[in-house]
């Protein structure tokens, strides 16, 4: 018998076709799991209203600010306020349509900027062992004081406006990106062709910003929405605590709030906006399921 | 011949994935004798191991595996019982090793723990009596000091132990048949004899019959009256262990044997490989399953699936060419 | 064993280093002048300087640190500025029985919860109670504590009238029947969100064992179903259960700080938010540094009863 092996080019296309049928699959997969995309679609509809909210309140003759006279305190769900009416007499559907800009861009910045600063300081970790040690054990250092109680720590300290409830929750999200950063770069460092590129003489920026980044970057996107769902329940939190969004903007956190103290003659006030955050967060999370499945099957689940 | 205790017909495995159900074994016959050992060769992923889970109905029966055939154990089929009640024959008339002993045993238990409990399961022997008998038992498989090795943790013993404790379990109860699952691979050279010679010793000593898996042609030859060559999911050849190796008549068979070294061979001689990787088993070939290996593959072999047939001489062999051959030799 | 505890103290000294650190520069790095605040509107600036100097306020902010862990070591976290001449300590001290009976009481529904239905979940994947485990443990983590508390209010206080909205009722003062009462809407929000995490890693770690070698070795020894579920697979994916109910523990003591306010219960979760508004830095800082030493010392209590747990990891 003839002693031979495949060649390379073939060894080639066989993995690339392989590579291809995984994507497919993956994709099949990701359609297949209906909650994914119903995840998907929430979370796509959530943006549209955030960014169509004056449109659409303006288009129903309402406004989340403006009293609507004495005569319309606590008014109960009627067609003009599907939502019904607060105890100052606003709109309560108008409130929840502008809570949902604030909720999206508190989630969206806090999981970006996180997501950013996170992987740079995980990837520059890797450099040395002195930089990995110092970084890592401040991050273990943060990581122990729990995540809601240091936002409420930062808050009292840093003062309650919207700005400083995206730095401080920015502040809580970046230990547990870094980690996931570093650990998944120190696995692409390992791989020989990073060696093999030191060794012809690439920059670390290169090497690093080129190289590294793209082949980490999936599980940190996961990462980015579960963030995203976490930033919209600590910024709720912190909103109904008094030490986040400042009344009378309105957050869905600093609603329910208001509404604690009307919970018994005012069930629209909690129920709306509580659906809204439920849903959001939900929603988030279900897309960020299907996502990190598609990257990492054997996880989760 | 001596008794038959198994007798596998035509088993079919299929398996549930994404890409829908995939058959990892397909029709399977072979048989073992009362004491002896039969070996099961083949490559990894083979499907050597499914046929032996399969024996065990040790799948997912509920949402994932599919079974097609029968398993007669002593000439009752295994299919024909309810699940549930696979549990009163597992360990008491078929029981199986490992190949990690370190991962098959329970890390949190105490070796007394996993030895007694088979013991008490199927014999329903008192706590006191099954420790007597756990003990015999380590002794058996020559375990020195075995009263202290009985109340230690499995990470606490040797590999080699590790494995005689996992033998000591599965022979507890005395089983008609043991299904030994590469039980040397994860060993050191030295200890591998031992353990073989153990389990050689063992089958002539309880006359028990002897399924053993294994990629190594060499244990086989030592070991094995007979031998079944497995190539993706299917039996290619088979008969006994003097015939096959001196006359393997199917290509596979016979690139695997020129595949070992020999110590008086031509030492200049470069060592042979079998051309060609194993296709994936969703993109099974539609004739013979080595026909895109095989250099004799005419295009018979690569449209129609030969079958096992008898040849002269006691062999088995699923090769239109070498069965052809044969009979005209007659 | 005594060796064991020892090197797991010598690594938690760095955390415990930086939480600190974090801490004290949280505080100090507060615009706004402590002393001024505490003199109040109508202090002069002499006062102001005076004050300054005694509190050491003009020491390098190095000498400052040690001089404060000093003080944290002996038990003092400094004086409250909102409420004159009280000692943090003992503010902290008194609201804290509230927290813990709720943390504890709330841990015990979580575990209830959770380990039960992780185990029926790993068991029968696919079917229903998997599903309902999938879409409970969805429902936690994707509801905010304060608003699975809102639900429960005006589901089983507004609506059915069964328990009281709030309120807080002690366990040693009042008797158990008032503290189950009062008490149990507040744990039950409290612990719904994390016996979902706890009944997704039970479900997990089981799965991951009943996958393993030795679950086929068992089930080969002709082992019954259930004993396999109960002896061979539990007290293996027990050693990673015990883990989360650690955790646990430390989010319940941290997520007091919502769900308090939301029952008015005088636990300090309540103290610390009152905190905020007072701007009694000294409070939220005696609270944030014990919850997250508390942190440390439970997770190395988790590590010894690990080291017990699993025979592999040698104590000495």
């Amino acid at each position: 018998m003839q002693a031979s092996t495949l060649n390379r080019t073939e060894l080639q296309a066989i993995r690339r076709q392989l590579v291809r049928e995984q994507r497919i699959v993956n994709i099949r997969r990701f359609f297949r799991n209906g909650l994914s995309v119903v995840g998907l679609v929430i979370v796509l509809l959530m943006v549209l209203l955030a960014i169509f909210a004056p449109l659409i309140t303006k288009a129903l003759g309402v406004d989340p600010y403006t009293s609507l006279g004495r005569e319309m305190r606590l008014q109960p769900p009627s067609a003009a306020h599907p939502f019904g009416t607060d105890n100052v007499n606003r709109d309560v559907f108008a409130r929840v349509l502008y809570g949902t800009r604030i909720s999206m861009t508190v989630g969206f910045l806090v999981g970006l900027l996180s997501a950013a600063i996170g992987t740079t300081v995980g990837m520059y970790a890797t450099i040395n062992a002195v930089w990995d040690n110092i970084l890592m054990r401040i991050c273990d250092g943060l990581k122990a004081i729990p995540n809601i109680l240091l936002a409420i720590t930062l808050m009292a300290v840093l003062g309650a406006n919207i700005q400083n409830v995206i730095l401080s929750l920015t502040i809580v999200s970046i230990p547990g990106v870094a980690r996931i950063a570093r650990s998944q770069a120190l696995l692409v460092r390992e791989q020989t062709y990073i060696d093999a590129m030191r060794s012809a003489g690439a920059s670390r920026f290169h090497i690093m910003w080129r190289h590294i980044l793209p082949n980490i970057l999936s599980p940190i996107i996961v990462q980015m929405t579960f963030t995203f769902a976490t930033a919209i329940i600590s910024e709720a939190s912190l909103s109904f605590l008094g030490a986040g969004i400042p009344v009378p903007a309105p957050s869905w956190g600093g609603m329910l709030k208001e509404a604690r103290s009307y919970i018994y003659n005012g069930w629209w006030m909690v129920v709306f906006p509580a659906i809204f955050t439920g849903l959001s967060v939900l929603s988030f999370n279900l897309f960020g399921d299907g996502l990190r499945d598609l990257i990492d099957p054997l996880s989760g689940r | 011949m001596s008794e038959t205790i198994l007798q596998v017909k035509n088993l079919s495995t299929s398996f549930r994935t994404e890409r829908g159900w995939l058959k990892a074994i397909d029709g399977v016959s072979f048989h073992v004798y009362q004491g002896e050992i039969l070996g099961l060769v083949g490559e990894s992923g083979c499907g050597k191991s499914v046929t032996s889970q399969s024996i065990m109905r040790l799948y997912d029966e509920k949402r994932m595996t599919r079974y097609q055939g029968e398993i007669l154990l002593n000439g009752k089929n295994l299919f024909d019982i309810p699940y549930h009640q696979m549990q009163h024959i597992r360990g008491s008339e078929v029981s199986m090793i490992f190949q990690d002993a370190l991962s098959s045993l329970n890390p949190v238990l105490k070796i007394s723990d996993q030895l007694m409990e088979p013991l008490r399961i199927h014999q329903h022997l008192k706590p006191a009596e099954a420790r007597q008998r756990g003990i015999e038992m380590l002794r058996l498989v020559g375990i020195p000091a075995p009263e202290e090795r009985m109340d230690q943790y499995p990470h606490e013993l040797s590999g080699g132990m590790r494995q005689r404790v996992m033998i000591a379990i599965a022979l507890a109860c005395r089983p008609k048949l043991l299904i030994a699952d590469e039980p040397t691979t994860a060993l050191d050279v030295t200890i591998q004899a031992q353990i073989m010679d153990l389990i050689v010793s063992l089958n002539r000593q309880l006359q028990m019959g002897v399924m053993l898996i294994t990629h190594d042609l060499a244990v086989v030859a030592q070991t094995c009256q007979r031998v079944a060559v497995m190539y993706l999911g299917q039996i290619v050849e088979e008969g006994a262990v003097p015939d096959i190796f001196d006359r393997p008549l199917h290509p596979y068979t016979q690139g695997l044997l020129s595949s070992i070294p020999r110590m008086d061979g031509d030492r200049r001689e470069k060592l042979h490989v079998i051309s060609g990787t194993v296709p994936l088993l969703h993109q099974m070939p539609s004739g013979c399953r080595f026909a895109p290996r095989c250099p004799y593959a005419t295009d018979k072999c690569r449209n129609q699936m030969p079958p096992l047939q008898d040849v002269p001489g006691g062999q088995k062999v699923r090769c239109w060419i070498a069965a052809e051959k044969e009979a005209s030799h007659e | 064993m005594k060796k064991y505890i020892l090197k797991r103290i010598l690594t938690l000294l760095p955390t415990i280093f930086i939480v600190s650190v974090v801490i004290f520069l949280l505080v100090h790095l507060t615009p706004g002048d402590p002393a001024a605040m505490m003199l109040g509107e109508d202090a002069t600036l002499e006062d102001i300087a005076a004050l300054h100097t005694k509190l050491g306020l003009d020491d390098p902010l190095v000498v400052q640190y040690f001089r404060w862990v000093g003080r944290c070591l002996q038990g003092d976290f400094g004086t409250s500025t909102a409420v004159a001449g009280q000692k943090v300590s003992m503010m902290v001290f008194s609201h804290f029985r509230p927290t813990l009976s709720l943390a504890i009481y709330s841990q015990i529904i979580t575990i209830l919860i959770a380990i039960p239905t992780g185990i029926l979940a790993a068991k029968n994947r696919g079917k229903i109670a998997d599903f309902i485990a999938s879409v409970l443990s969805l429902l936690g983590i994707s509801l905010p504590s304060f608003m699975m508390g809102l639900g429960l209010v005006l589901l089983v206080a507004v609506h059915l009238r069964w328990l009281p909205a709030a309120g807080y009722k002690d366990l040693f003062t009042d008797g158990l029947g008032p503290f189950l009462r009062y008490m149990t809407l507040p744990a039950l929000s409290l612990g719904f969100i994390h016996s979902a995490y706890m009944m997704r890693m039970t479900k997990a770690s089981m799965l991951e064992v009943l996958g393993s070698d030795y679950i086929k070795m068992a089930r080969s020894k002709g082992v019954k179903e259930h004993t396999i579920i109960g002896k061979h697979a539990f007290r293996n994916a027990l050693l990673t259960v015990i883990t989360v109910v650690g955790q646990g523990f430390i989010s319940a003591l941290a997520g007091a700080a919502v769900v308090e306010k939301l029952f008015t219960i005088p636990g300090i979760g309540t103290l610390m938010v009152d905190s905020i508004e007072k701007r009694d830095y000294q409070v939220i800082q005696a609270i944030t540094l014990m919850i997250a030493m508390l942190n440390v010392v439970i997770n190395l209590g988790i590590d010894l009863i690990y080291g017990l747990c699993d025979p592999r990891i040698r104590l000495d």
